[in-house]
């Protein structure tokens, strides 16, 4: 564990307070410190080091080591339809993410695709959708073009222009990775069908950066915390430089419970929990919400006065809203020879020649695909999912089957976007509650027909690809409605109008001058599945905006 | 845990998202050093902590049902049942309820009190294929390949046996050339 550089006093009013240490929290807590100010950073869960990650398969994906709260239980329950009681999830959890310093950075696969152009202006380019809240965003790709910059260059993130790229200022700062299997025939059969594949941008490092060491190819990447640092986690490349500014203390173990709001109607302390379960009040001159597009919206409700009765910061009635999650389909492909795509990173290749939505497929949507071992790469998830479905679950058939496929299939997993929906929210269940006490997390979630359409559109696709790269085999997981968020997008929307949004442009609330929400709860459109890089991106752009306006004294 | 509750569809969790599924993510801790006394045991063939001799040779040979010998070796080989026993014990206890009466429910169906472990490997497989939707038979199926793939220490996986039937090597990293078609010898070149 790294030791705080500074420890703050709760009964002093630091400059800020950020909840949440994750992929927007660890930017802005570096961000912010190092220009000078005093950060206090409240994380519910633990403060990991490299050292503490390991290759535990049954730890990390079946007994949620980097998932759970680490001291008490924290269910959730979960329907489709707001007509439906929710039911109490006993598995994982319907909003899933990591807790920990360096949030779900810590244990995701890095794929860090900008955003285009149209991704923040479809409405005015191609029109609305009916039935949806599908809408412009307040920024455009122009403006937020310097921060994607930013997070290539201080994260880390190996890659190479594509064809379909926007502009970009400067060039990535780091080669490819090495190209797997699992990418050359991704290229292969694309390349045979007229498409346009490209090296998958990653935020994983191909060559020493900022005294990281590069990427040693273990495969124990996607769900696994990295034992090198080498992925570009904020963990690792932000929180670092965050505590050897002297200006920022990392309060891990400390949920947050409410964030208490004065006579004037400002945020003046945040209330939480150690983990022995004592409460304190960190006291603040503002408060910063990076707690994720599930728990960002829970604290807001759950900091509900007589001043803000439907919860902190939601005069608009939009809190919570609009939840999006990307679609994710899979097909599988089996090849003569060994891929071993259980080595390395998950995807090396992907194809954007999808990315845009096209009325002649009769739906709304676009996304990308890749190639990559998905959740096969290790070997007990390997044993329990993706098998083709004529394949009996037990038996020496079985055997035989898992004992070819390890090494001799790759998955083409195609990411989709999500159209915003009011009926797909996040909302404090009316019966349960946490072991604290605390209401739990209620996710409604149905996707929109189109985006079901879109997904299965994408299985088309790769399917199509590893044939013409000469699979053996193919067979594709059933299409099926969302029933785990891992992207928790859109449930603070950013936006001009008051009325029809949590945040304005700055990601300011617009009710609380004094507390800003930066992180996915801000997106107002989901992307095209890979929505981390944007969320930083945001962040770097928030940052830099808040810092001016505590100058100014104009919070 | 409501595990009889769990009809085999949500069990096994179909869904195409993140493996749907009530394996994931339990609230129980689990500790590997606290595990690791299962591999000693195996290792040692000491007696089981949580089963009797006769519950652990039913499962056993469920076990070896789920992974049989083939030219490969089995379940059995592997130590499953080593890993189950520690398992029903402790990461997985509120299971060891449905999974003993399920092999009650087979025992019972048995003539003159007999036991699953006594019938020869076809009436076993014939046995178990007419309860294979029960939510307990769900649970075996994971048991048994967490019994195998898992790492060692947690009882089962004798001498990385398991990993190497499907060619997973546990080593710390890589380099390219990972597989046959990122060779240099095939990038690029028309098949």
């Amino acid at each position: 564990m790294t030791a705080a550089a500074v420890v703050f006093d709760t009964r002093d009013e630091v400059d800020f307070v950020i909840i949440g240490s994750g992929a927007s929290g660890g930017v802005l807590a570096k961000e912010l410190s190092v220009a000078g100010f005093d950060v206090v950073v409240l994380e519910q869960g633990l403060h990991r080091s490299a050292s503490d990650f390991t290759h535990d398969e049954l730890s990390v994906f079946f007994n949620g080591e980097l998932s759970n709260h680490p001291v008490w239980r924290d269910p959730q329950t979960f329907r489709h339809l707001e007509t439906e009681t929710a039911q109490v999830v006993r598995g994982a959890p319907p909003a899933l993410y990591a807790r920990g310093v360096g949030g779900s950075t810590v244990h995701f696969s890095g794929n860090y695709w900008r955003f285009r152009p149209v991704d923040f202006k479809e409405v005015s380019m191609r029109g609305a959708v009916a039935g949806t809240a599908l809408s412009d965003w307040p920024v455009s790709y122009e403006e937020l073009e310097p921060y994607y910059t930013k997070v290539e260059w201080q994260l880390g993130v190996s890659g190479a222009p594509g064809p379909f790229d926007p502009p970009r200022s400067r060039p990535y700062p780091l080669p490819p990775l090495p190209i797997k299997s699992s990418g050359v025939l991704l290229e292969k059969g694309a390349l045979a069908l007229g498409l346009h594949p490209q090296v998958a941008p990653l935020a994983i490092l191909s060559q020493p950066f900022n005294g990281r060491p590069p990427c040693v190819h273990c495969g124990f990447c996607m769900g696994f915390g990295c034992e090198m640092n080498a992925k570009s986690s904020t963990l690792a490349a932000m929180i670092p430089l965050a505590l050897a500014s002297g200006h920022c203390e990392i309060r891990p173990l400390s949920t947050v419970f409410r964030i208490d709001t004065n006579k004037q109607g400002r945020v003046n302390q945040v209330v939480y929990r150690d983990a022995d379960g004592v409460e304190h009040a960190q006291k603040a001159k503002a408060v910063i919400l990076a707690a994720n597009g599930a728990e960002t919206p829970r604290l807001l409700f759950l900091s509900e006065s007589s001043r803000f009765p439907d919860g902190l910061a939601n005069g608009s009635g939009r809190v919570g809203q609009y939840l999006m999650a990307n679609g994710h389909a899979a097909m599988y492909a089996e090849f003569d020879h060994p891929l071993n795509d259980y080595k390395s990173v998950q995807c090396t290749r992907i194809v954007h020649d999808f990315y845009e939505s096209d009325e002649k497929r009769g739906f709304y949507g676009g996304g990308g695909i890749d190639a990559r071992p998905y959740l096969n790469a290790t070997p007990l998830m390997n044993a329990l999912q993706g098998m083709p479905p004529d394949m009996p679950g037990w038996g020496a058939d079985y055997k035989r089957y898992l004992e070819h496929t390890f090494t001799h299939r790759t998955a083409v997993l195609g990411s989709t976007t999500s159209l915003p929906l009011a009926s797909n929210n996040v909302t404090l269940d009316p019966e349960l509650k946490d072991d604290m006490g605390r209401p739990a997390l209620r996710i409604t979630y149905q996707d929109h027909p189109d985006d079901l359409s879109m997904a299965a559109f994408l299985q088309d696709r790769g399917e199509e690809i590893m044939q013409a790269a000469g699979a053996v085999r193919t067979w594709r997981d059933p299409i099926a409605a969302t029933s785990i968020a891992v992207h928790l997008l859109g449930t603070c929307r950013m936006g001009n109008d008051p009325s029809a949004s949590v945040v304005d442009r700055y990601h300011r609330s617009h009710e609380v001058p004094n507390l800003f929400i930066c992180d996915g709860s801000s997106l107002v459109t989901s992307g095209r599945g890979q929505p981390t890089m944007t969320i930083q991106a945001l962040a770097f752009r928030a940052a830099e905006h808040i810092a001016g306006f505590a100058r100014r004294n104009e919070i | 845990m409501g595990t009889k509750q769990f009809g085999r569809r949500q069990f096994l969790g179909t869904s195409g998202g993140i493996v749907g599924s009530t394996w994931l993510a339990s609230v129980m801790p689990l500790v590997y050093s606290t595990a690791l006394q299962a591999g000693e045991k195996r290792d040692q063939q000491a007696t089981f902590s949580n089963l009797t001799r006769p519950e652990a040779a039913d499962l056993a040979a469920v076990a070896e049902q789920i992974l049989p010998q083939t030219e490969t070796p089995g379940a059995q080989e592997l130590g499953v049942i080593w890993f189950i026993d520690e398992a029903l014990g402790g990461f997985r206890k509120p299971w060891g309820e449905p999974v003993r009466s399920f092999v009650q429910t087979l025992n019972d169906q048995l003539p003159d009190g007999q036991r699953l472990a006594q019938l020869g490997f076809a009436e076993q497989t014939r046995l178990l294929k007419q309860h294979e939707q029960h939510a307990a038979f769900s649970m075996l199926q994971f048991l048994t390949v967490a019994g195998a793939f898992s790492m060692p220490g947690y009882g089962g996986n004798r001498d990385q046996l398991g990993w190497q039937l499907i060619g997973f090597q546990p080593v710390h990293g890589w380099q390219p050339p990972f597989g046959f078609y990122d060779t240099p010898a095939q990038q690029g070149e028309p098949s």
